[in-house]
């Protein structure tokens, strides 16, 4: 029997029966195996619908936390926002107490100035009516007494 | 991961299959006419066109039903595969390596058949496996 022989009437034959059965019964098998892997469908689907549950449970949770951590952050800006404006506010009042004492000392310098030019005018008044007496006296040529330093 | 996507490769293969299923009740060429003969060639020939159906069958349902489609795949891919090989055989035995490229593209075509073959067989073990829990 030669090699093609051999090949025609033997080994086609039996694969072809063997491929044909197994066909055969994997098509007569198909509903039982169909309803057996239905129920892991059905088992995923109850899995999934489990999962997402559960996920939109910890989104709710997730999001209450972080309205509650939000609120606390609002009210901690409040409060820096009350002691800001506070500080402004004392600020200001200070600002306006320095203010007042600038003009003072701008009015007290100022007085300081005009006494120290009718002091000065003073002065000048005395001189020259020092001056003039001394003026009146040398005119008379009198014996003034000798202020030489003893030696 | 297992994506329920109807493949485009995989429709065009299985259409191709069913053609030349069709096209071989008629005419079923120089190398698997004179490889195979009487009943044996319409034999295989019907596995190939049911193996072209039921592939295409497994592409359609692919999405909505994906119990159906990796049940029919499963016996397309052997039906297919199957042929395949036996084609590359059909080739050698006629032109020996003088047409090496055709046995390389039916045996590609097997392997990827086997391949995938494997691919379905695991995912549905598994699920049978997960109803059985």
């Amino acid at each position: 029997m030669s090699g093609r022989d051999w090949l025609a009437f033997v080994v086609v034959p039996i694969v072809t029966v063997i491929v044909s059965s197994g066909i055969l019964v994997a098509l007569l098998r198909l509903p039982s195996d169909r309803r057996q892997m239905a129920a892991s469908t059905e088992h995923e689907k109850a899995s999934t619908a489990d999962i997402l549950t559960g996920k939109a449970l910890e989104m709710v949770d997730r999001a209450q936390d972080e309205a509650e951590e939000a609120n606390i952050r609002a009210r901690e800006a409040d409060q820096r926002a009350q002691a800001a404006e506070r500080t402004a506010g004392e600020a200001r009042a200070e600002a306006s107490g320095a203010r007042l004492q600038a003009a003072e000392a701008v009015r007290v310098s100022m007085e300081c100035a005009a006494e120290v030019q009718r002091l000065t005018m003073a002065r000048d008044a005395y001189i020259e009516t020092i001056h003039a007496y001394e003026t009146w006296i040398l005119a008379r040529h009198p014996a003034l007494p000798s202020v030489a330093r003893p030696e | 991961m297992w994506p329920p996507v109807r493949h485009p490769f995989q429709v065009s293969t299985f259409v191709a299959f069913t053609a030349i299923g069709f096209g071989f009740y008629g005419n079923p060429g120089v190398a698997i006419g004179s490889f195979l003969a009487g009943p044996w060639l319409y034999v295989w020939v019907t596995i190939l066109f049911a193996s072209g159906i039921l592939g295409l069958i497994a592409s359609m349902t692919a999405v909505s039903q994906e119990d159906v489609s990796l049940l029919t795949e499963r016996i397309a891919l052997v039906g297919a595969g199957s042929f395949c090989v036996l084609w590359a055989f059909a080739i050698f035995s006629l032109s020996h390596f003088h047409a090496v490229g055709g046995i390389i593209i039916f045996l590609g075509l097997a392997t990827a058949c086997w391949w995938r073959l494997r691919q379905v067989q695991k995912r549905v073990a598994w699920k049978k496996r997960r109803a059985a829990r």
